[in-house]
């Protein structure tokens, strides 16, 4: 979906790029959504584009 | 005791100094906020950046993947108000004039105060050669950024001293990249102060069938340098040499505490003491008032380890940790709560998705209760007198929340439940922990059952180790 901004490290860690290009908002946005364990958590400030998983980064 | 008019007049006319603007300091001011204190916030900061998130210097920054400047942590934004200063080391804390003293010559007068200046990398003992060109280390953004060119321009070898969570991540990293590693490491396997010995060599395994080139129970005794200071070739501890041109110093963190030296606190390489409440102890171990601290540099006694001091060097602490500081900086006293989170920290490396919950070193005994060791997959946990203390899964982290409860409530070890995917065989074997008193590398959790009354004999002014 966003393989510029999440990718699987081995199985289970996901990877992601917290601060990634405006370019990808719909991308970042399908992925979320496509997430099997709903655990992509997506946040937009005002200034820039940037996601959070906050403490459940790392968990896919 | 502080009446509710103290209190809403401290809210509103208190002035807060946080001196540390990473991930604790940063997460003390947003609670400070949401708590609702209306009161002048400053963070001061010896980089120059906005607080930025490590886990990823050593995992996704190294290999190119995302550059450094995109771990800047979401929701400063919402700080409009809050003073920084950044780029500017504290220097001093006057404790009766309720001063910290800035690089710059400034001094900041504070009300209340955080202490939040975390850890930095420990440095190669030997400064010439720690100078040569091609030694690194690795703890911030800058080094994360050298570090990532250098490894983006092909060395033919990288060496990495210490195999830690950070060298071993990094060997990791370098593996991705197809770069051709060395670990060496002191102990008996890569991990084996924070995980033990029976699982410390299933991350050597898995470091081995990765390609990594790696030393157990070597050290590295000197770097060689050529005639133009580049780095050339390391000597070892088994009398080998090792030609290299690049070598990341990954030997654990020092705790930025020699700022507090002379401040009056319980301050020492062993961080800053405080109560569980984050309240920083002096050196008479009494608690104070107006001093807190969280984070990395924080040691603080732990109810659910028969109340040990503890520094805990995650990221999870340092938030959770931060958060219960800044509460108690404005509540009223009979509203403190106490910092008593079960310890958690991951770690990805060769795909493999490691996680714990609970002080794996406060253990005696390891059984793997779910899943095998040869294929990396699995739940281990750790036992001390007959207690559930800690469990660490590679690639189960699903179990997690499940065993962090049991750890809660002080389940019996060996656990008694039957859960799926158990092994046959379910004794506990020795976790193999290093002797706590012989020096090691890296310890993610810290113990020493470190009691503030006995600092007094060791508090003779003397030179600072670095």
């Amino acid at each position: 979906m966003a393989p510029d901004v999440f990718k699987l490290h081995g199985e289970e860690a996901l990877w992601y790029d917290p601060a990634p290009d405006e370019m990808q908002r719909e991308h970042v946005l399908r992925a979320a959504a496509a997430c099997p364990v709903q655990a992509i958590q997506v946040e937009w400030p005002r200034a820039a584009s940037r996601e959070n998983t906050g403490e459940h980064r790392g968990i896919a | 005791m502080r009446s509710n008019g103290a209190r809403a007049a401290f809210k509103d006319s208190g002035r807060i100094v946080i001196v540390g603007a990473s991930l604790a300091g940063l997460s003390a001011a947003e609670t400070l906020r949401t708590e609702g204190f209306t009161g002048p916030v400053m963070l001061i900061g010896d980089e120059p950046y906005l607080p930025y998130d490590r886990p990823p210097l050593s995992k996704t920054v190294p290999i190119g993947w995302i550059p450094p400047e995109h771990t800047q942590l979401p929701r400063h934004e919402t700080l409009t108000d809050v003073e920084w200063r950044l780029g500017v080391p504290a220097t001093r804390l006057d404790l009766a004039g309720k001063r910290v003293h800035l690089a710059d010559g400034y001094t900041v007068a504070f009300d209340r105060l955080l202490i939040a200046t975390g850890t930095r990398a420990r440095p190669w003992s030997n400064p010439a050669e720690a100078s040569l060109e091609g030694v690194y280390t690795l703890r911030g953004r800058d080094d994360a950024q050298r570090l990532r060119q250098r490894l983006a321009a092909g060395p033919r070898r990288v060496l990495v001293i210490g195999g830690g969570f950070t060298g071993s991540e990094l060997a990791s990293a370098c593996r991705e990249l197809d770069l051709p590693v060395t670990v060496t490491e002191r102990g008996s396997a890569p991990l084996v102060g924070a995980l033990g010995s029976v699982i410390a060599e299933r991350a050597a395994t898995l470091q081995r069938q990765h390609g990594v080139d790696l030393r157990c129970q070597v050290t590295v005794t000197s770097l060689e340098g050529d005639a133009q200071g580049r780095l050339r070739r390391a000597h070892l501890s088994d009398g080998s040499t090792l030609d290299t041109e690049v070598a990341v110093v990954a030997l654990g963190a020092i705790r930025n505490s020699e700022w507090l030296r002379d401040s009056g606190l319980a301050v020492g390489r062993f961080g800053v003491g405080c109560d569980a409440g984050c309240r920083a102890i002096d050196i008479n171990a009494i608690v104070t008032d107006d001093i807190f601290v969280a984070g990395d540099v924080a040691r603080f006694p732990h109810p659910l380890y028969d109340y040990q001091f503890l520094a805990l060097e995650h990221w999870g602490n340092a938030v959770e940790q931060a958060q219960v500081a800044a509460h108690n900086m404005v509540c009223a006293p009979a509203d403190r709560r106490p910092h008593v989170a079960v310890p958690a920290f991951w770690s990805s490396q060769f795909g493999v998705n490691i996680k714990s919950v609970g002080v794996p070193t406060a253990a005696e005994e390891v059984v793997i209760t779910q899943g095998s060791l040869d294929d990396a997959c699995f739940v281990a946990t750790y036992g001390n007198e007959g207690q559930l203390v800690a469990a660490v899964t590679f690639d189960q982290a699903k179990w997690l929340e499940h065993y962090r409860r049991l750890i809660e409530q002080a389940a019996p070890f060996p656990p008694t439940f039957r859960g799926v995917d158990q092994p046959t065989r379910m004794s506990p074997v020795p976790a193999g922990f290093p002797d706590p008193t012989a020096p090691t590398h890296e310890a993610t959790v810290v113990l020493t059952g470190y009691d503030p009354n006995e600092r007094r004999v060791q508090w003779i002014p003397r030179r600072y180790h670095t």
